[in-house]
């Protein structure tokens, strides 16, 4: 008898949702649009979404949270399965694959009326990293990149000009060979390198190396994989060298990440190495007695420096329910105050850029850094290719292979997955 | 039949279901094709094969080691110590503990600049372990090794203490009348009263070894180079970082055999051996 009540109650219920549901839907007249902002931009997000919706009242912004974890694959279904959110945040490295299914919207006619999104203003590298086919599929809000830091301290104790970065690798190789004091209580080494650990954080610095040797991962067709070619080997061969020929690097490198490098920086550890922004307030926190000095990375003689470019941009799906309100809360977002204000690190438009949430002077050496920058080729199978990439030059520094060798059998796993 | 209806549900819902879908993910394409390819990949890939071989080496050394330190610490415990109660409680820490967090703790005690005992083993002279034993080809696998069997040693004390508690003790004093030693004990009387309890635990042990990354997802992920990549570790890897889900479960069908057949040939082991008595 309860039984049979329960279920009536339960049946009764979700009949009352469901009818709740649809009603409600019928009698809205304004648009709603689900956006997907990453749970790190809380609460910006909510913030901003309030402010466009008091001026914009038909529009209600729907702000969903996402998180890192499997968020590229998560967006790929959601555009595939035709149900999707409106306008989504997504890094900018992923945009080529999304357009490559054919379920983005292309913005082009969009930004040809727009008063606000101006193409030459932004950022070339992120910009770049929204084309495809010749068509627009999304807007960066968020550029950064490494840049070089060092101890100030360290070089003055090492009889080196505290103001004077290297440019070069050699500068790099010589300055790091004295600033290393291995022996002793409390060992120095002169530069870090990141040799485990996260897969992302040797990629993000080997890559940029790669390329300011003139090399690359793979050709610009996305045809062939080009790591074991000379230009890319010398690059890995220097990366590897600091730890195993020159030993200026930690021994325990292949138990650094960037975290692990930052740790060590911070406690005297290690005088140099590179990484984003994010690298200052934890440095200065943990070890107020740093003089922090910064600058470009150095690359190789004669040639110019080169990064990853991080980012981060806004897609409008082409099965989203009301792609014109999505693209008028887009367009707002993208105006100077509202990009600066939402970014985490830097605006990916050089008006943003003025902005005076940047002038701090430590920032300096990171926004000069984004010119150099540009996105890690777009491959479907980009992911497990870092993690074949790592896994050898793990090999390299341990002595198990030459830098040739490693870097051929990468390009053999790598070739497999094209 | 209708009392059973809810855990019959649970069962399908929970065990049945994803085993199956599993299986079926192993053999079709994403369009629905039947097909043996990521079975042949899987068999041909040596990455594969190597994690085996890891596999093999981390849970046997661990189950051996597990079975001797347990079961030592549990025959000794049983015997009438100062402040056993203490004793015995303090034991069990390393199994209480969660292991995410102990294994954080390890990885960090074994860091080449700052963990402890790196620096307790450059003191002792070696400075071999300045670059970590976490990093070296050789030290990886027994660095992990000896993690898991602090991890679990514990569990096995407590089953051998209880264990030992089933055993009749006029059997000892029967033994003591005709002047046998410790040692004598051990080999006719002990340890074959242990026998049920020591096949259950290997089997426990087996099972749990097998499945387990916790302490090698946190401590390495499998690295340097691979060298510590256990088998359930590659399956991860393959599915939730490559997002290669048929290969994945292809993977996870193939470690789900070995330890079948492991189990069966247990069992049958265990099986001959009573019917022997």
């Amino acid at each position: 008898m309860t039984k049979t009540l329960v279920i009536l109650l339960m049946a009764a219920f979700s009949a009352s949702l469901w009818a709740g549901g649809s009603g409600e839907a019928a009698a809205a007249k304004q648009a709603t649009v689900t956006w997907w902002a990453p749970n790190f931009n809380d609460p910006r997000s909510e913030e901003l979404a309030a402010k466009f919706m008091k001026d914009h009242p038909r529009i209600k912004i729907d702000v969903q949270k996402t998180v890192s974890a499997g968020l590229q694959d998560k967006i790929l279904v959601a555009i595939q399965s035709g149900t999707t959110p409106d306008i989504i945040d997504t890094n900018i490295a992923w945009t080529v694959s999304y357009a490559a299914t054919g379920q983005l919207l292309a913005l082009d006619d969009y930004i040809a009326k727009s008063k606000v999104i101006d193409p030459k203003d932004f950022m070339p590298g992120a910009w770049n990293g929204m084309l495809y086919g010749g068509k627009v599929y999304g807007i960066p809000y968020r550029a950064e990149s490494h840049a070089f830091l060092y101890n100030k301290n360290m070089y003055r104790a090492a009889g080196l000009d505290p103001n004077k970065p290297p440019k070069t690798w050699t500068e790099l190789l010589d300055n790091a060979k004295k600033l290393t004091r291995a022996t002793g209580d409390k060992p120095v080494y002169g530069v870090g390198i990141a040799g485990g650990g996260e897969v992302g954080n040797m990629i993000t610095i080997l890559v940029a190396w790669i390329w300011m040797n003139g090399g690359d991962v793979v050709s610009s067709d996305y045809k062939r994989i080009t790591i074991n070619e000379p230009a890319a080997v010398e690059a890995v061969t220097f990366y590897t060298d600091l730890l195993t020929t020159y030993k200026v690097a930690p021994p325990s490198t292949l138990q650094n990440d960037g975290t692990a490098m930052r740790n060590l920086f911070i406690q005297g550890s290690i005088a140099q190495f590179q990484q984003g922004s994010y690298a200052i307030a934890p440095i200065h926190k943990d070890n107020p007695g740093i003089e922090l000095g910064y600058g470009l990375l150095p690359a190789p003689e004669g040639k110019k420096p080169a990064a990853v470019l991080g980012g981060w941009s806004y897609i409008i799906p082409k099965a989203a329910p009301s792609k014109d309100a999505a693209w008028s809360f887009v367009e707002w977002m993208s105006q100077t105050d509202n990009m600066a204000y939402y970014t985490d690190t830097f605006p990916a438009t050089g008006a943003a850029m003025k902005n005076a949430r940047f002038s701090n002077p430590e920032f300096k050496a990171f926004i000069d850094m984004t010119p150099y920058a540009r996105l890690t080729p777009p491959l479907k199978g980009w992911v497990q290719m870092t993690s074949i990439i790592f896994k050898e030059v793990q090999a390299i520094m341990l002595g198990q292979k030459t830098a040739q060798k490693a870097m051929d059998d990468a390009a053999a796993q790598m070739t497999a997955l094209l | 039949m209708l009392f059973t209806l809810p855990v019959s549900l649970f069962l399908l819902t929970f065990i049945v279901f994803p085993l199956f879908t599993n299986i079926r993910l192993s053999l079709t394409t994403p369009t629905g094709a039947l097909t043996g390819a990521f079975f042949s990949a899987m068999l041909r890939d040596r990455s594969v094969w190597a994690s085996l071989w890891i596999t093999v080496i981390y849970v046997g050394g661990s189950v051996i080691l597990q079975l001797v330190l347990g079961t030592s610490v549990g025959i000794a415990l049983d015997r009438p110590i100062r402040l056993r109660g203490l004793v015995r409680s303090i034991i069990l820490i390393p199994w209480v503990v969660p292991g995410i967090v102990a294994a954080t703790t390890w990885a960090w005690m074994y860091h080449g600049d700052f963990g402890i005992l790196s620096r307790l083993l450059i003191d002792l002279g070696i400075p071999h372990a300045r670059q970590g034993l976490l990093t070296q080809p050789n030290t990886v696998l027994p660095a992990l090794i000896a993690v898991n069997v602090w991890k679990m040693f514990a569990f096995v004390a407590v089953m051998v203490l209880a264990g030992l508690q089933g055993i009749d003790t006029t059997l000892y004093e029967a033994a003591r009348v005709d002047g046998s030693s410790f040692w004598h004990e051990l080999r006719y009387i002990t340890l074959p009263g242990l026998r049920h309890v020591l096949v259950s635990i290997l089997l426990l042990l087996t099972i749990w070894g097998f499945n387990s990354i916790t302490i090698i997802f946190a401590m390495t992920q499998g690295g340097p180079a691979d060298l510590s990549l256990i088998l359930p570790l590659h399956v991860y890897r393959m599915g939730f970082s490559f997002f290669n889900f048929n290969a994945a479960a292809a993977e996870s069908i193939f470690l789900f055999l070995i330890l079948t057949v492991l189990i069966a040939l247990y069992l049958r082991l265990f099986a001959a051996r009573q019917e022997q008595e």
